[in-house]
């Protein structure tokens, strides 16, 4: 399939995220950043101003327990099974020759 | 070999919904049913719909909400996903998604646009929200907003499914947006699904072809849902860690599990992990296949190779 310009775009985002996490402020106006990257399961932010979103996020975080791991919260009343696992498949997919009316793809 | 299916289909919920049935004196019964399913699941859980229950649910927040059946089974599966995943999905990206840009129905987002100016962050992460699933009383935080849509039109996949197979009475397979879900007795010879990166590419798009059993299959792509701001390209797949999108090697990942709900769960994790991802799918035995951004597949868990000869028809 023809993909150069899709491949393309997506080495622009790697590009730019990479960027972003090395820290650096737009240049010739692409966009700017207000770090706090991650380091392990936890987060921080740094601080600094020069944000036009995510109000609710900053109303509600606070450095160092905004994390989506182990520094969460805890919350009365809230189910937590941390043995949750994903449901294997009863059988493999397996190659098939035939026709197919259905497509998997992203949406 | 099988018959080919009955199919039928239809828009909704921004993408393409396709319904096949093994016998086709089924496929109105079953077409009838995802109908229903699908729009229950709009009213309920679309965070573009001012009139939905999620919106409302949002509008709450920092109250305490009794929520209906149909939502607290939805919020039960973005739950499941986040728990199973360790948090890589996680229901309170609404403010990231935004922020980049992804605040409509995505057909009305602009795909060009003024850089944008966001803060770099962890999202405010499931646990945040109170949640009793014995009286179905939820209450966000002051601030947080949810998004369904990284697992919903996943779940909505089995819940059609499982429905319109009792209704039809035969095996039936439904896809919402590419993320598939099988119901029914098990069909001779599976069903067979193309896997490509955009569900809706049309025939002439080669792809490998796979036969399932049962369960679900879902797909997670960086290149679907995506759009400039500024100089920048940016997806729809947000990592939580960052509240920005994932920095991710893979362009597709496609997952088969037990159900709809938790392949989507697993390969929108595949996604967010990057490197990582084919040892935790592998750990999981979740049969999956990943293409890199530059076209490169990896097959893990017993998912076929796209070269290994096909079963026969």
């Amino acid at each position: 399939m023809s993909s150069f310009g899709r491949d393309q775009g997506l080495r622009t985002v790697r590009r730019a995220t990479a960027w972003v996490a090395g820290g650096a402020l737009a240049a010739a106006g692409t966009f700017a950043v207000v770090l706090g990257w991650p380091t392990g399961s936890g987060a921080s932010t740094n601080g600094a101003t020069d944000s036009t979103t995510t109000p609710a996020g900053a109303a509600t975080a606070s450095p160092g327990s905004d994390g989506a791991g182990a520094t969460s919260p805890s919350v009365t009343g809230h189910r937590s099974t941390p043995s949750t696992t994903l449901v294997t498949p009863r059988s493999t997919p397996r190659s098939s020759r035939r026709h197919a009316s259905v497509s998997s793809g992203g949406s | 070999m099988s018959a080919e299916p009955a199919a039928g289909g239809f828009r909704a919920l921004g993408t393409s919904v396709t319904v096949l049935a093994d016998q086709p004196a089924g496929l109105p019964f079953a077409l009838a049913a995802v109908r229903e399913v699908v729009e229950e699941v709009d009213r309920t859980c679309s965070r573009f719909r001012e009139d939905s229950e999620l919106a409302a649910v949002v509008r709450s927040a920092g109250t305490p909400v009794s929520i209906s059946p149909v939502l607290a089974d939805a919020w039960s599966a973005a739950i499941r996903a986040a728990e199973a995943t360790d948090g890589l999905v996680d229901p309170t990206v609404a403010s990231a998604v935004r922020a980049w840009g992804y605040d409509r129905d995505f057909a009305a987002v602009p795909p060009t646009g003024p850089p944008l100016h966001v803060r770099v962050k962890a999202v405010p992460g499931w646990r945040t929200v109170a949640w009793d699933p014995t009286t179905r009383t939820v209450t966000l935080p002051r601030g947080v907003e949810l998004d369904l849509g990284a697992t919903a039109k996943a779940w909505a996949a089995d819940r059609a499914a499982a429905r319109a197979a009792d209704r039809a009475g035969c095996p039936v397979l439904v896809s919402l947006g590419g993320d598939l879900a099988i119901a029914g007795p098990v069909r001779p010879g599976g069903w067979d699904v193309r896997i490509v990166d955009d569900h809706a590419a049309g025939p002439d798009v080669d792809g490998p072809v796979v036969a399932v059993d049962a369960g679900g299959v879902a797909t997670s792509s960086t290149t679907v849902r995506r759009w400039h701001r500024g100089e920048v390209l940016v997806h729809h797949v947000i990592d939580p860690r960052t509240g920005a999108p994932a920095q991710t090697c893979w362009r597709t990942v496609t997952v088969a599990a037990g159900t709809c709900a938790d392949a989507n769960a697993a390969s929108t994790a595949a996604i967010v992990l990057g490197h990582e991802a084919p040892a935790w799918l592998a750990a999981r035995r979740l049969p999956a296949r990943l293409v890199d951004v530059d076209g490169a597949v990896r097959t893990v868990a017993g998912w076929p190779g796209d070269d290994r000869p096909g079963v026969a028809a």
